[in-house]
């Protein structure tokens, strides 16, 4: 047992003398994480397209409320789109409680979702469905969206992602 | 840089498979289709393919995601070796919709005189946002008397543990999920942190588990965690203490934990309301209920959800259980957010021809739902054996405007 325990210690006093050797020569540095609102390239699924809107490294706690845009301040801009088909659902238990998109091009269209129980840090929040007119792409305005927390407090320090066709999810410590 | 050492651990894996001599080929294929049938169309199938074979002492597998028409969500690849006292994990995972792999990990597990030491390094590519990012963490375990005794070295990355997730890479467009160990964090940087832990420690009437962390900025925290401390006369309640000490900071957490006891094949879910301000117990929050019965070959299980604000039900592939919705998202648990109950009904038997017959008939409830007992949706799998080493997979999905999700597959075992 005694042996073990030596050549136990032996081998951590080594990695703790390379450790002092190599460690810390400036080089630790680690870029902040901000939040991301995470808009994914629209994927066909049978006849219609799909976007994924998701968050990741949401700070504040997490995102329990977004507003995309108002009636008169849209931040939804769809292209190639037939505004008619265009449904949105939540996900990961965000619920829509207000929507509206103008029927005649631009395509534009606002959007409320909530989710009454925990903030969430990562995740799919929103998924909008429609039929396309061609290639369909949807655009959001980030002057126009706000991101609240379960306080309810507005939740600042994120950025808006496009063109991402993967990211990492929920990696509070990276 | 990053090439470099996607390079290095493709030879690794080559060197893996082709290192072997006197090596046996065997394996299983997977393959599946899964139809959209309320969408009408045939483009709707989403092809998936799992192959695994088996080389010598290694196991190498393969698999991939499509949806059609051309989405290709990823390709993985993996191979687990174990040669002597060493176990060799490594995979890749690579994006067909990009030039560049999206993830390489490699783990190297050893285990001499009673001591484990394992070797984590990982990449992630620039594809993927969050990236790019390398590095490695070494990890010693072992006991010194009844103390188990645990040091982490990273170098630029972080394993998964109590403490800290492994790295979950999400394809933005489909909402698919991969789960990995080891979590880069920047590229090309050397020793950034050091965490000690011992478990077990004996201070009088208790064990107290202890954990040191520091990186590179400096002392980062130390904590001392006593569980189930029990109350006397009321066995249904304990106490978890967590004492942690931070540079500017000191924390003193006490969780009470209700323990209900094992009833035969009733479970509730509930946990102790923990007002944690005023320091006082106001309740139990009773958030759910399981009832299940095995007869032979058939279970039998109705789960109910009370509490849909804040616990959902799992989906099959998670076990049909109830998880806090924030845990399940957390964890990458597909859940089901508004049915609260299901209904269960498996088979597992033998089937015809030496393989498992197995038979899953799931139906859920919504509240929202205007159908009969507000049925929301039914769910039925099967695996039926065809043959010794064939067997045909089935599943579907039915809502009340139709079926919703058809899927077959074949797995043929050579």
């Amino acid at each position: 047992m005694r042996s073990k325990a030596k050549r136990f210690g032996s081998i951590l006093l080594l990695v703790a003398l390379s450790l002092i050797l190599t460690a810390c020569f400036g080089h630790w540095f680690t870029p902040p994480q901000t939040g991301k609102l995470i808009v994914g390239p629209p994927v066909r699924i049978a006849t219609h397209y799909e976007v994924l809107i998701s968050v990741a490294d949401m700070p504040d706690g997490g995102v329990a409320g977004v507003q995309l845009g108002t009636v008169a301040l849209p931040a939804i801009e769809f292209a190639n789109v037939n505004a008619a088909t265009i449904v949105a659902e939540g996900s990961s238990g965000f619920e829509i409680t207000a929507q509206g998109y103008s029927a005649a091009p631009p395509v534009e269209g606002y959007l409320v979702a909530v989710y009454s129980g925990a903030p969430i840090v990562a995740g799919p929040i929103l998924k909008l469905s429609f039929e396309a007119t061609g290639v369909p792409t949807v655009t959001l305005n980030d002057s126009r969206i706000w991101l609240t927390n379960d306080v309810p407090a507005w939740i600042a320090g994120w950025s808006l992602e496009t063109g991402a066709a993967y990211y990492t999810k929920g990696v509070s410590s990276r | 840089m990053i090439r470099r050492t996607a390079w290095m651990m493709l030879l690794l894996l080559a060197a893996t498979v082709f290192g072997l001599t006197a090596a046996t080929l065997s394996g299983s294929t997977s393959l599946w289709f899964g139809l959209d049938p309320l969408g009408g169309e045939f483009d709707t199938l989403n092809l998936g393919f799992d192959v695994e074979y088996t080389l010598g002492e290694v196991a190498l597998s393969t698999d991939g995601l499509l949806f059609l028409p051309g989405t290709w969500v990823w390709e993985g690849f993996s191979a687990v070796g174990r040669f002597g006292a060493y176990a060799l994990t490594t995979s890749i995972l690579c994006g067909p919709s990009t030039t560049d792999y999206l993830y390489a990990e490699a783990i190297v597990e050893m285990s001499i005189a009673g001591i484990d030491m394992s070797w984590y390094a990982a990449q992630l590519s620039d594809a993927v946002l969050g990236g790019p990012a390398d590095g490695w963490a070494l990890r010693i375990a072992g006991f010194i008397g009844s103390i188990d005794l645990i040091a982490i070295s990273e170098f630029g990355a972080r394993i998964e543990d109590d403490e800290f997730d492994g790295i979950t890479i999400v394809h933005a467009a489909t909402g698919e999920e991969r789960h990995y160990t080891t979590d880069p964090l920047v590229p090309g940087k050397g020793f950034t942190g050091q965490k000690v832990t011992l478990l077990g420690v004996p201070f009088c009437c208790a064990d107290i588990d202890a954990n040191l962390y520091f990186t590179c900025d400096g002392f980062q925290k130390m904590s001392f965690d006593v569980t189930g401390i029990e109350v006397e006369r009321l066995p249904w309640l304990s106490f978890d203490v967590d004492l942690t000490f931070e540079l500017e900071e000191k924390d003193l957490m006490l969780v009470p934990r209700l323990s209900l006891g094992e009833v035969a094949c009733v479970d509730v879910y509930a946990e102790l309301d923990w007002d944690v301000a005023a320091r006082a117990l106001d309740g139990i929050c009773v958030y759910g209920f399981e009832v299940s019965c095995v007869l032979g070959p058939v279970t039998v299980r109705d789960v109910v959800v009370l509490d849909l604000n804040h616990y959902a039900i799992t989906t099959q592939a998670y076990g049909s259980t109830v998880e806090r919705v924030v845990d399940a998202i957390a964890d990458g648990h597909d859940i089901y957010p508004d049915y609260w109950e299901v209904f269960s009904m498996a088979y597992h038997g033998d089937g015809c021809c030496s393989g498992d017959l197995t038979f899953l008939f799931d139906v859920y409830f919504d509240e929202a739902s205007t159908s009969l007992f507000d049925w929301a949706m039914t769910h039925v799998e099967a695996t039926i054996p065809l043959a010794e080493a064939f067997a045909f997979t089935l599943a579907m999905e039915a809502i009340p405007a139709g079926i919703d999700a058809l899927t077959f597959g074949f797995h043929v075992a050579w």
